[in-house]
């Protein structure tokens, strides 16, 4: 199957909306209230790829949307993941950290995955900082973690 | 005459956030707990709600309360809600008007305390004029 650039960050942003509602489940079953606070937190990745489509007019975004990857979308499961790490209701704010920074690294490679295949500055530079903005965040939980154990 | 309640487990600066805003001719009410906020709301509905994020025993639960408030929407009107927050200062989360989000945070803005009480004035104005 022909791939795009398009059909691959619908994909991510699948995977993130997935992200999402896994926190979402999380959170209304959460029975750690920190825990369940970091959960608010992790609800803002899914902003992230709609900032960098901001980034360019839809005229120009319609015309990227149909550059051409040299690999089919169908080639990557990122979505796996989700089948790998479960939170219960009493999951501490340590395993949020944990189970976040595993599905960010994963979203990190599928980023990693894109650029790599793409021939085209701004969109690559673009994708470049995606991909800093999560590693940041991982970074960030682990401060975030750090703190939370003198307070806890 | 716009009715305020401010929530927030802190006596003294709930208090003197009321005392401000009623200086200003709002009607103001506080309550210190999210479970009687509740109580409250249910049987008479706020203008504008005031809310602090870290609770005794529950760290989200002024985000937990802003969810349950947005429920009570009337002919698609939502409670506006004003968070007065020091959670930043307690954890590195930097939670601000970035993460408003209708579903995860359904909150009209964000003020970090200690609050400058000539910005809660305007904020609460602006909110106000804006819903």
């Amino acid at each position: 199957m022909d791939a795009t650039l398009g059909k691959m960050f619908d994909r991510a942003q699948e995977y993130v909306n997935s992200m999402t509602a896994f926190f979402a489940d999380f959170r209304d079953r959460a029975s750690n209230d920190y825990a369940r606070l970091l959960t608010y937190h992790l609800a803002r990745h899914k902003k992230n790829l709609s900032s960098l489509k901001a980034l360019f007019s839809n005229e120009e975004l319609n015309r990227l949307l149909q550059l051409p990857l040299k690999h089919s979308a169908d080639d990557f499961f990122p979505e796996r993941v989700f089948d790998t790490y479960y939170l219960d209701s009493k999951s501490s704010s340590d395993e949020v950290i944990a189970v976040a920074v595993e599905f960010i690294d994963v979203l990190v490679c599928l980023y990693h995955w894109l650029g790599d295949q793409l021939d085209h500055e701004h969109v690559s530079k673009a994708i470049h900082e995606l991909i800093v903005t999560e590693e940041n965040e991982v970074a960030k939980l682990h401060s975030i973690q750090a703190s939370l154990l003198t307070i806890q | 005459m716009s009715y305020l309640l401010i929530i927030d487990d802190d006596p003294d600066i709930a208090g003197a956030s009321a005392k401000v805003l009623a200086a200003e001719g709002y009607e103001t009410e506080i309550k210190l707990d999210p479970e009687e906020a509740k109580k409250s709301i249910e049987l008479r509905r706020p203008d504008l709600v005031l809310l602090d994020v870290m609770f005794p025993g529950n760290a989200s639960g002024g985000f937990d309360l802003a969810r349950w408030i947005a429920q009570k929407s009337i002919n698609d009107k939502r409670i506006p809600v004003l968070m007065l927050s020091a959670i930043n200062q307690k954890i590195p989360i930097g939670f601000s008007n970035l993460d408003i989000d209708a579903e995860w945070m359904p909150v009209s803005e964000f003020l970090e305390k200690p609050v400058d009480f000539d910005s809660l004035k305007s904020k609460v104005k602006a909110i106000l004029n804006r819903e």
